[in-house]
């Protein structure tokens, strides 16, 4: 367990450098736990959801029958977000996720997956997916592989739509599904 | 050496205008250039910067999610700016994450300022940070190539502008150089002009108020001045020319022997009556010391008058030489001299006046002045023994007379009271005329004894009130009822022995009553103040004297009357001359037979300093004031 964290360790403070053929040592859960970190730097959430408050946790969700295993939970017990302690729900009901600050949408629930947005729209909950077709749906942002490396889409107009505000680097720095001009 | 002094004024005015105009012009164009260079090289790097620092934002989200690609399009971008030759993207580790390199630089070294010129480029780095987190480093490589050459450009340009500037101000100068150098190169050229001609009666026309205009004026006033000078020297030596003509034709032909010896005694020049009188021709004389022709008695004397300065100095002097002549004849000079100039030098005029003639008279008459004196002196003495030896005679005779007079008065007496019965009326007549001429010859012997008692012994001198005297006088005279005597006013204060003066009055008015003839007889007593003297006069009117007795009646036993008939010693007048005179007066009379006569005498007058008079606080003073 011990060397495990220090791997992560590791992988997150290499990863930004490292070709990504180089880290095949890395599985692509580890890569997508880190990027979920690496992603909530450039969004913020508004001021209601008390991100400033570094004693209350950061909740994220996972809901559908996901790949992680114990990796977020590995991960996320040595990475921050936004510097408040994660803690991560493993949800079966979308109705439990009104209090995730952040939802992780497996591939399982592309059936209820209008369901789900239809809920998280009205929220300030950051939507990531890693399934193809679920950005053009409205999840926020989508991992996707090209060329052998990790890499996301992220909706335009389903950001604008939600309450939480992106940095436009990020934009300029990922492929737009439903661009808004 | 061309020195700056020796240029013209003109090129001085051109030289100075053009060195402030290019020291100006140079200096702002330097300044300019280093500001413009300085400004457009941090322009370039800020700009540069700003480049590396917008470039680094967009990479970080490439660097935070390892997408070199967009890194690398971003980089890409970057040729849209033609002065950037390359830019480099380093990870937080510094490895290279993504490049634009189309020159393919060498990497470059890691440097820590932001900015760096070196040679040709200007190299940028910055720090890529994101949420105070360092992601990684940009680096941006800018060819200055172009910027040096805008400068360059510029420059020139600028070169260019300052040529033509200090042209321009070299033309300008040139025109503007006039307007000071211009009146000075005419006033130069009026002043060649005229020292080369020397004609003062050009002018320079005056064109400006300023100091050159008043260095015109100046310059006209001096020329005028200069023309007025010469007018005056013209004037001047032809004054002199002829005063010197003259003064050659009268010393040519003048009787008086003239010479002119310089400060250094040396003859400068004689003239022919001086060489006549001498014996010594001009050619000789020049040649001479002067002092040869000093009598050898007097050269030593000469020779300290030389040796003192006192010749040849501008004090006029006169004094008498003895000289000797070439022949060796003695001669006495007068010579006067007088200080003047002699051909522009300071010299001596002497005239030497030949007073041999008039010196031998002078010393004839001083021969025969000491003999006559001599002889006066002889005389005097032999005069003042007989006076005394007489008056010691007059003494001692009159005393010794006495005695004997004594003895016949007293027999006349004893035979008078012892042998009165015996005597018959004729007897006792001539008796009584013995008596009475004996009587008469005591009064004479103490008249001569008095007489001879003047001057001979010394006697006390006081101030006399002669008001207070003379009153005394006429009372003790006592003057019978028709004789009026007044005093006319108050008579001063004399010094004088009180004894004699009284002697004086009382024989001069008991005279006057004594030969009274008028049944109304008036006699006055003045004095009138003169220079030096107090002129007493007695006056009557008595019978008066004739003309030709009026120096006897001073002499001795002189009486006018016959004995018999007036009781006098005729000593009287005598005694008063001889008082008076030997109080340092005179007496003299005035007198019309008939109508009165008036005696007049004088005493001298000293003035009593009343100051002195308290001062001294003589016990009498306060009875005569």
């Amino acid at each position: 367990m011990k060397l495990k964290i220090l791997t992560i360790m590791t992988m997150v403070l290499f990863t930004a450098f490292k070709p990504f053929i180089a880290s095949a040592q890395f599985s692509e859960a580890e890569i997508k736990a880190v990027y979920i970190e690496k992603l909530t730097r450039f969004i913020d959430w508004p001021a209601e959801t008390h991100m400033a408050d570094t004693i209350q946790p950061f909740i994220l969700g996972v809901i559908g029958d996901h790949t992680f295993d114990t990796i977020l939970n590995e991960v996320f017990s040595v990475l921050k977000i936004k510097n408040k302690k994660v803690e991560i729900r493993y949800l079966t009901n979308f109705k439990n996720i009104e209090n995730c600050n952040l939802l992780f949408i497996a591939k399982s629930e592309k059936q209820s997956l209008p369901e789900i947005l239809n809920y998280t729209v009205g929220h300030p909950i950051l939507t990531i997916s890693d399934t193809q077709g679920f950005a053009e749906k409205g999840v926020l942002i989508n991992f996707y592989i090209a060329e052998n490396k990790m890499r996301f889409e992220i909706n335009q107009a389903a950001v604008k739509k939600s309450q939480l505000m992106f940095d436009s680097m990020l934009l300029n720095n990922a492929r737009i599904v439903n661009r808004v001009e | 050496m061309i020195k700056f002094s020796n240029f013209s004024i003109k090129n001085k005015i051109i030289g100075i205008i053009l060195s402030v105009t290019t020291t100006a012009i140079l200096t702002g164009f330097t300044i300019v250039v280093i500001d413009s260079v300085r400004s457009s090289h941090s322009e370039l790097a800020n700009n540069t910067l700003l480049n590396a620092r917008m470039v680094g934002e967009y990479c970080i989200v490439p660097l935070t999610f390892d997408d070199r690609e967009r890194a690398a399009q971003t980089l890409s971008k970057l040729q849209t700016i033609p002065h950037i030759t390359s830019g480099f993207i380093f990870d937080k580790d510094y490895k290279l994450f993504a490049a634009y390199n189309p020159g393919n630089d060498p990497l470059p070294e890691k440097i820590n300022t932001h900015a760096e010129f070196s040679g040709n480029n200007l190299f940028v780095y910055d720090e890529i940070r994101f949420d105070g987190e360092n992601v990684g480093y940009i680096y941006l490589k800018v060819s200055t190539a172009q910027l040096h050459k805008k400068l360059n450009d510029k420059i020139i340009a600028m070169i260019g502008v300052s040529i033509a500037l200090i042209l321009l101000s070299y033309t300008i100068a040139l025109k503007l150089q006039k307007i000071i150098s211009e009146p000075v190169l005419k006033l130069a050229e009026v002043t060649k002009t005229i020292s080369d001609t020397a004609d003062y009666s050009l002018h320079v026309q005056k064109q400006s108020n300023d100091e050159i205009g008043v260095l015109y004026d100046g310059f006209n006033n001096m020329l005028e001045q200069l023309a007025l000078r010469e007018k005056e020297r013209d004037i001047v030596q032809q004054a002199l020319a002829v005063s010197e003509e003259k003064f050659r034709t009268v010393s040519e032909s003048s009787p008086v022997p003239i010479s002119i010896f310089s400060k250094d005694v040396k003859f400068l020049y004689v003239n022919p009556a001086f060489e006549q009188l001498l014996g010594y021709s001009l050619t000789e004389v020049r040649e001479m010391n002067p002092v040869e022709i000093v009598h050898p008695e007097m050269r030593d004397l000469m020779i300290k008058r030389i040796q003192d300065g006192r010749l040849g100095t501008n004090e006029r002097s006169r004094y008498e030489l003895k000289a000797i002549t070439k022949n060796g004849v003695a001669l006495w000079l007068d010579l006067s001299s007088v200080y003047i100039e002699y051909e522009n030098k300071p010299a001596t005029l002497t005239k030497s006046i030949d007073i041999t003639e008039r010196k031998r008279a002078e010393e004839e008459i001083l021969k025969l002045n000491n003999e006559l004196e001599q002889h006066v002196h002889e005389r005097t003495a032999q005069l003042e023994k007989a006076n005394k030896e007489l008056k010691e005679f007059a003494y001692v005779v009159s005393h010794d007379l006495k005695a004997p007079l004594r003895a016949v008065s007293r027999l006349a007496t004893w035979i008078s009271n012892d042998y009165e019965s015996m005597l018959d009326q004729t007897g006792k007549e001539y008796l009584q005329l013995m008596v009475g001429r004996v009587k008469r010859m005591d009064l004479l012997i103490d008249g001569i004894l008095e007489y001879s008692r003047i001057g001979r012994i010394e006697e006390n001198i006081d101030d006399v009130n002669l008001t207070n005297l003379v009153n005394d006088v006429i009372e003790s005279l006592q003057p019978p009822k028709h004789i009026r005597i007044h005093v006319e006013k108050s008579l001063p204060t004399v010094p004088g022995n009180s004894i004699r003066l009284i002697q004086v009055f009382q024989n001069l008015i008991s005279n006057a009553i004594y030969y009274m003839d008028k049944s109304e007889g008036i006699i006055s007593i003045d004095c009138d103040e003169q220079e030096g003297i107090w002129l007493f006069h007695v006056s009557d009117n008595g019978p008066g004297i004739e003309d030709i007795h009026f120096d006897r009646i001073f002499k001795i036993f002189q009486s006018l009357h016959p004995r018999d008939e007036k009781e006098t010693t005729g000593i009287g007048l005598t005694l008063t001359k001889k008082i008076i005179e030997n109080a340092g007066g005179k007496i003299w009379v005035e007198s019309e037979v008939g109508k009165g006569s008036t005696f007049y005498f004088t005493l001298p007058r000293i003035d009593l300093p009343v100051s002195d008079n308290v001062h001294i606080n003589q016990p009498h003073s306060a009875g005569i004031n």
